[in-house]
C-alpha cells in the first residue's frame, strides 16, 4: 500500500492510480468456521456408530428401494397431472361469470387445502369400503350405470387421486394468480387485433402467465414428490419410503433406512430442479432487459456478419 | 425445440439413475429364522361345510394384514408377506377348503374393514380385549402376553417402571390399555407416573430404547423377543411373559364363520399342523388347546 501523508496536495500525486485490492479479512474468517464446523459434523457422522454406515451402504442400491424410488416418480407424475388438470378446471370455474360454477369451486378448494393430506390420504384408502359401486342410483328407478370400482381402485390409483386433487387445490390459485397477474391492456390490445378469446388465452395471456405459474409450480412438483411418502396412509406397499420401513420393520435399524430414504429423495428432487431452471428460462425469453447468453450469442453472431460486409 | 430435448436429457437422467445405475443390490434380511419345511394343512369336506355360502362360493377369504410386525407378519425380502401368523392363516383357509388373500392395511381400518366386507377377517396380531369385543367378535388362536425389553445398562421392566419413559408402538394393547393401567397403579402408590411414548411402529420404539431415549418397550412377547435379538445386544429382556392375553382373528359381529374357524383350529391342533408351525417360528409358549370365539378374560 502506498503510504501517503495527508499534506500532499492531490495534484501532485501521480496520474497513474495504484489500484488496491479491497481486504475482507473477515470473509476467511467466517467462511473458515463453517467450512471447520461442516468438516467435524461429518467426522462426527462418520465415526457415530449410532448411523450404522455399513447397513446404510449395503441398501443404499437395493433392489426393493430402487424400484420403490421409480414407484415414488410415477406416483408424483401421474398426481401432478391430475392437479394441474384439477388447478386449470378449478381456476376457470372459480373466474367464470356462472356462480354456480364459482362456489363449487371454491367448495371443492375449501375443503381439499382445508385439511390434512394425510386425513385426505386414509379416506381414500376406505375409498372402496364406503363406496363399493359407483353410478347413478335413482331414487325409485334403482342403480343406472352401476360399475364395481373394487377390481381397479387399487391403492396406488387412491394414491394419485388423493395426491392430485389435494395438490391442485392449490395450483387453481397459483393458476388464477398467474393469469390475473398479465395485466388488462394486453387483453385490449389482443381483442383489438381480433383475436378470439380462445387465441388471445393460447397466444397471449397464457404465455406470459406462465412465467407466474411455473416457479411455483415446480415447488410444487417437489412437494409433491416428498408428500408421496405420506402414501403408507393408505397403505400403498411399493412407494420408497413404505419399503424403507417394511425392511427396517426386520432388521430393527431404522435409522439408516431412514438416511437411504433421503438420499433418494434429494437426488430425485435434485434433477427436478434442474429440470425446473431449464423450463423457467425458456417462459422467462423476452421478459427481462438483460440478454441471456444465447440471445447475446446470437447478436455477436449478428455483428460478425455485420463486419465481414465491406 | 432446444428446451424439450434438454428435459429429454434431464428425462433420461432420472430414468438411468432409478433403473439402470443401481438396483443390482440384492439383500437378504435375518429375519425369524423358520426352521423346517412349511406345514401344510388338508381341506376337511365336512368343515368346508360349516363356511358361510357366500365365501365359499367365491371360494377365498380376504384378510386384513399390518405386515410391519415381525416375526408376526412383516415382508420378507422379497416382499412377500409372511410370518407364522400368515402361515396359521393359511393353514386355517385350507383345514375350510378355502384360500388366503392378504391385503396390506392398517388395524383401525381392517377393523372398520371387516364391518362394510372388505375384509372378511383380519390376521394381524390382534388382542383380543373385552372392548374390542364390543364392535367384532374374535376367534383366539394364540396365547400372547406382554414382555418388556429394555437397555442393557438398567433392567427396566413391570416392577420398577414408575417414573420411567416407557416405548410402545400405536394402538397396540399395552399402549392403549396395559401401560395406562399400569401408570395409574404407579400414582395410586404415591409413586410418578410413567412417561409413554407412542411409536409408529416396533422398529421406531425399540431403537429410542437403543438409543437412550427411552428406558424400556413393552410389546407382544414374541415381538420383543425378535427385537432383542436384533437389537445386537443393546437390548435385554426384563422379566417374563405376563398379563397373557390371547391373540384373536377378528371378524364381523354374529358371522358364523366363526364357528367354522375354530372348528378348522381344533382339526389343525388335533392331526398336529398348529404346533407345527409354532415350534417352526419357535413361538410354541403360546400354544393353545382350548380355542373359543370372545375368550378375552
Amino acid at each position: 500500500m502506498a503510504q501517503r501523508s495527508v499534506s500532499q496536495a492531490p495534484s501532485e500525486v501521480d496520474d497513474d492510480i495504484s489500484a488496491v485490492r479491497l481486504r475482507h479479512p473477515w470473509r476467511w474468517v467466517s467462511a473458515s468456521i463453517v467450512v471447520i464446523l461442516a468438516a467435524l459434523f461429518f467426522i462426527s457422522a462418520a465415526q457415530n456408530e449410532n448411523y450404522l454406515w455399513g447397513t446404510y451402504l449395503k441398501y443404499l442400491f437395493d433392489q426393493r428401494i430402487s424400484l420403490g424410488a421409480v414407484v415414488t416418480i410415477v406416483i408424483t407424475v401421474i398426481s401432478m397431472l391430475i392437479a394441474i388438470v384439477a388447478g386449470l378446471v378449478a381456476a376457470g370455474m372459480r373466474m367464470s361469470e356462472n356462480p354456480v360454477l364459482r362456489y363449487a369451486s371454491w367448495l371443492y378448494i375449501w375443503v381439499f387445502r382445508g385439511t390434512p393430506v394425510y386425513v385426505q390420504l386414509v379416506f381414500w384408502g376406505l375409498f372402496t369400503s364406503l363406496y363399493p359401486m359407483i353410478g347413478l342410483n335413482i331414487p325409485g328407478i334403482g342403480m343406472l350405470f352401476g360399475v364395481n370400482i373394487k377390481a381397479w381402485f387399487t391403492p396406488i390409483v387412491a394414491a394419485c387421486i388423493g395426491l392430485g386433487l389435494n395438490e391442485g387445490s392449490y395450483l387453481s390459485e397459483i393458476m388464477r394468480a398467474g393469469i390475473m397477474s398479465v395485466g388488462e391492456g394486453q387483453r385490449e390490445a389482443a381483442i383489438a387485433l381480433g383475436m378470439s378469446k380462445g387465441k388471445m388465452m393460447r397466444r397471449i395471456v397464457m404465455p406470459q402467465a406462465m412465467r407466474v405459474i411455473i416457479p411455483p409450480t415446480g415447488n410444487s412438483l417437489i412437494g409433491m414428490l416428498k408428500t408421496t411418502s405420506l402414501v403408507v396412509a393408505i397403505p400403498v406397499s411399493v412407494e420408497l419410503y413404505v419399503r424403507v420401513r417394511d425392511i427396517s420393520g426386520v432388521l430393527y435399524q431404522p435409522i439408516p433406512l431412514l438416511l437411504v430414504a433421503c438420499t433418494w429423495y434429494l437426488a430425485m428432487t435434485s434433477a427436478l430442479m434442474v429440470g425446473q431452471h431449464f423450463l423457467e428460462k425458456h417462459f422467462a425469453r423476452g421478459a427481462s432487459r438483460v440478454l441471456n447468453d444465447r440471445q447475446l450469442q446470437q447478436l455477436a453472431e449478428a455483428a460478425d456478419k455485420d463486419g465481414e460486409r465491406p | 425445440m432446444e428446451l424439450w430435448k434438454r428435459g429429454g436429457a434431464a428425462a433420461a437422467i432420472v430414468v438411468s439413475c432409478a433403473i439402470a445405475l443401481p438396483g443390482c443390490a440384492k439383500n437378504t434380511e435375518q429375519t425369524g429364522n423358520p426352521t423346517g419345511p412349511e406345514a401344510v394343512a388338508t381341506k376337511d369336506a365336512k368343515l368346508a361345510g360349516l363356511v358361510p355360502a357366500a365365501i365359499a362360493k367365491k371360494g377365498y377369504l380376504k384378510i386384513g394384514i399390518g405386515p410391519n410386525y415381525s416375526p408376526n407378519e412383516y415382508r420378507d425380502s422379497s416382499s412377500k408377506i409372511v410370518g407364522w401368523d400368515v402361515e396359521i392363516g393359511d393353514a386355517m383357509a385350507a383345514k375350510l377348503g378355502l384360500k388366503a388373500k392378504y391385503v396390506e392395511s392398517h388395524f383401525p381400518e381392517i377393523l372398520s374393514g371387516l364391518g362394510t366386507g372388505t375384509f372378511d377377517i383380519g390376521i394381524s396380531s390382534f388382542t383380543d380385549t373385552k372392548e374390542r369385543e364390543k364392535t367384532v367378535d374374535f376367534v383366539d388362536y394364540f396365547q400372547a402376553g406382554t414382555q418388556w425389553a429394555s437397555g442393557v445398562d438398567a433392567k427396566i421392566g413391570p416392577d420398577n417402571a414408575c417414573g420411567k419413559t416407557v416405548a410402545a408402538q400405536s394402538n397396540t394393547n399395552q399402549l392403549l390399555e396395559y401401560l395406562p393401567a399400569l401408570s395409574k397403579k404407579c400414582v395410586k402408590a404415591g409413586k410418578p407416573a410413567i412417561k409413554i411414548d407412542s411409536y409408529d411402529d416396533q422398529t421406531q420404539a425399540t431403537t429410542a430404547v437403543s438409543l437412550g431415549k427411552a428406558d424400556a418397550s413393552a410389546a407382544d412377547s414374541p415381538v420383543i423377543a425378535y427385537a432383542v435379538k436384533q437389537s445386537h445386544g443393546k437390548l435385554q429382556l426384563s422379566g417374563g411373559i405376563i398379563d397373557a392375553a390371547p391373540y384373536g382373528i377378528p371378524i364381523k359381529k354374529g358371522s358364523k364363520l366363526g364357528r367354522a374357524m375354530v372348528a378348522a383350529f381344533e382339526a389343525l391342533k388335533k392331526d398336529g399342523t398348529y404346533d407345527k408351525i409354532l415350534k417352526r417360528w419357535g413361538v410354541e409358549a403360546g400354544s393353545m388347546d382350548k380355542f373359543s370365539v370372545n375368550g378375552a378374560a
